[in-house]
């Protein structure tokens, strides 16, 4: 089964060439720009991993993380980010992130760290 | 060193500890763009070589891409740079019109964050002014930082530039809740004073328009 990916990026040409690369590698890619309705899409909708920007507009990282997993405690939450400081990281760690990556990130990373989620659920 | 200057020489270190982060993140993400865009070339070379047809079409456009984010960087690590050397020199010419482009630009996804947009009106005339620019550019920074943290988020913010007899006028607009005591919020007194007075400069609320001006006069180049 491909994995179920939800990129959420408000750069929109970024999230293209992403979400093309991530389905070339065999995943069912959805995007959006907005964090307010990846919450939605993900109250109605079940993914693997959602791959989030960490500094959106209108939307604090930390709440939105907390939030995610809440509502999908099982789901894989990857953060992709400009700039954060070693002690931000942690805090989004501890509050339910799995992968920090700084930009640019390399995509077989990437693509590893969503993948890690079906091997864990398999093993 | 008297405690103007000391005090000149802390806010020009304050300015590059709150521009840096911002100049960071604007370079990372045009990196992370070029590095996506070179990464899904890869991808279509591989497929070629299984035998797939290139679309030359969206080689170009990725190719195009590519050149506009290395445009766009190479523009952060120019003002970086001329920022740079404004602290060898205490007074030098500038361009207004692009220091304010400048401040703006930096602060664009600060601003994105709170979804706030900068309305910046079009200045195609330079406005040269002979001035200390990092200085310049701090208290831009500053005001501008201000007026994103002043009321309601999703606002516009403009930002027009003047030519008013021998000063140069920085108007910036949209600020809620603007009062005289507001002066004091955007920068503490003694700070304030120090850098006004080496910039020959004024710092003024119109209340009413809801307007904070910032007057440089006399060191016209």
């Amino acid at each position: 089964m491909p994995e179920k990916v939800l990129l959420v990026d408000d750069d929109e040409d970024l999230m293209e060439i992403v979400s093309e690369r991530l389905k070339n590698r065999g995943m069912n890619v959805a995007t959006t720009s907005n964090a307010e309705e990846a919450l939605l899409w993900m109250d109605s909708k079940h993914y693997d991993a959602i791959v989030l920007d960490f500094l959106m507009p209108g939307m604090d990282g930390f709440e939105i993380i907390h939030t995610i997993r809440k509502q999908q405690p099982d789901i894989r939450i990857l953060l992709v980010t400009g700039q954060m400081l070693a002690d931000d990281a942690r805090k989004a760690i501890r509050m339910g992130a799995d992968v920090v990556l700084e930009k640019p990130a390399d995509l077989e990373v990437l693509v590893k760290s969503i993948r890690l989620s079906d091997s864990e659920k398999d093993g | 060193m008297d405690r103007d200057d000391t005090t000149v020489c802390q806010e020009t270190l304050q300015y590059f500890k709150t521009m840096l982060p911002s100049f960071s993140h604007e370079a990372k993400n045009a990196l992370a763009v070029i590095n996506e865009n070179a990464g899904l070339m890869s991808d279509y070379i591989l497929m070629a070589q299984k035998g797939k047809t290139l679309d030359l079409e969206r080689l170009s456009s990725l190719s195009t891409t590519i050149r506009k984010q290395v445009a766009r960087l190479n523009n952060l690590i120019m003002d970086v740079r001329q920022a740079a050397h404004g602290v060898d020199n205490s007074n030098q010419t500038v361009c207004l019109v692009q220091h304010t482009r400048q401040v703006s630009e930096l602060l664009s996804t600060k601003a994105a964050m709170r979804s706030i947009q900068f309305n910046v009106s079009a200045m195609e005339e330079p406005i040269l002014i002979h001035t200390r620019p990092v200085l310049l550019l701090h208290i831009m920074w500053t005001c501008l930082d201000y007026a994103m943290q002043t009321g309601e988020q999703g606002r516009h913010i403009g930002l027009s530039l003047e030519k008013r007899g021998e000063n140069a006028l920085v108007l910036i607009s949209g600020i809620d809740k603007l009062k005289p005591e507001s002066i004091t919020a955007i920068m503490p007194d003694e700070q304030r004073s120090s850098v006004l007075s080496a910039l020959n400069a004024e710092l003024v609320i119109d209340e009413n328009e809801k307007i904070l001006l910032l007057i440089i006069g006399k060191h016209h180049a």
